[in-house]
């Protein structure tokens, strides 16, 4: 198979950006173990959590986990419609889902954090900015 | 007009998008941004908000309203995807698109509900039900239209 044109196809960088993200930013808020949950809660909490008791640490922790499983799930949804893009559509059609997805998952990192949190912007960047580029790339091809 | 002409999939998806739009979306934002969380209330934290400090107070309100915005964010770029899918494709591909969207909204609602069955709230049948009338204009249409307007 050529690379080349591996390269230039963005459903290639739409399969794998789906992948990375399903695999580190949707299984695995989901599977968050319980040393992470501490940590993500003295993150957010500060004192609050570190001088609750022992039963209040466990009730924050477990609220922590759930937001953590959400952001999980809501992952590996927009994983799968990403997938559906890349598998659906032809042409420039799917150049116009692979920037439009591209986009979509930089404007999750924003929201998502409920501000600007630089390590997931910076992270969902890299993973967006190939799609981005290439869907742009091949915009007018097969028109 | 008959059911199979009026039920195009492109409706079926607006329908559903929107309503997931203002339902997941712009409904728990706006909770989140107005600072009255209704997902996640001060209620989940019992004594240790009760108790708390002003400033604890504060703290545990504004991680309420931000988990509640991220929920929002969530239900905003989900219903986008079904609108551009919408949009986007055309005859088959959009039945199936319609399909797939359901789908996928079908598992993010059971992934919720997991969540809620492991955090020990029990598991609310309600919840999968009307996640199953919320798909199912994009189910009927896409599964009517999915061997073409034959």
């Amino acid at each position: 198979m050529d690379i080349k044109a591996a390269i230039m196809e963005p459903k290639t960088w739409m399969i794998l950006s789906s992948v990375v993200v399903v695999l580190m930013l949707g299984i695995g808020p989901m599977m968050i173990s319980s040393g992470e949950v501490a940590d993500m809660a003295e993150d957010q909490f500060g004192e609050v959590y570190t001088n609750a008791s022992d039963a209040d640490k466990e009730t924050i922790e477990e609220i922590q986990k759930e937001e953590a499983y959400f952001f999980g799930a809501t992952n590996v949804a927009l994983s799968l419609f990403i997938l559906g893009f890349a598998f659906l559509t032809e042409g420039s059609t799917r150049s116009k889902g692979a920037v439009f997805c591209g986009v979509s998952l930089i404007l999750w990192a924003i929201y998502s954090q409920g501000g600007l949190d630089m390590g997931a912007l910076g992270f969902y960047s890299v993973v967006s900015a190939p799609m981005i580029i290439v869907g742009a790339l091949t915009l007018k091809d097969g028109e | 007009m008959d059911f199979k002409e009026m039920m195009t999939p492109r409706r079926g998806m607006i329908a559903s998008g929107v309503i997931v739009l203002l339902l997941f979306g712009i409904g728990p934002i706006l909770g989140g941004i107005s600072g009255e969380t209704e997902m996640f209330t001060s209620e989940d934290y019992g004594d240790i908000y009760t108790d708390a400090s002003a400033e604890d107070k504060e703290t545990i309100d504004k991680l309420l309203s931000v988990g509640e915005f991220s929920i929002g964010a969530g239900g905003v770029c989900i219903a986008l995807f079904i609108l551009a899918l919408a949009f986007l494709t055309e005859g088959t591909t959009q039945a199936k698109a319609a399909l797939l969207s359901g789908g996928v909204i079908m598992l993010w609602g059971l992934l919720f509900e997991i969540a809620w069955y492991l955090q020990d709230f029990g598991f609310f049948i309600e919840i999968i039900v009307m996640f199953a009338i919320l798909c199912s204009p994009m189910f009927i249409s896409g599964a009517l239209h999915l061997k073409g307007d034959e």
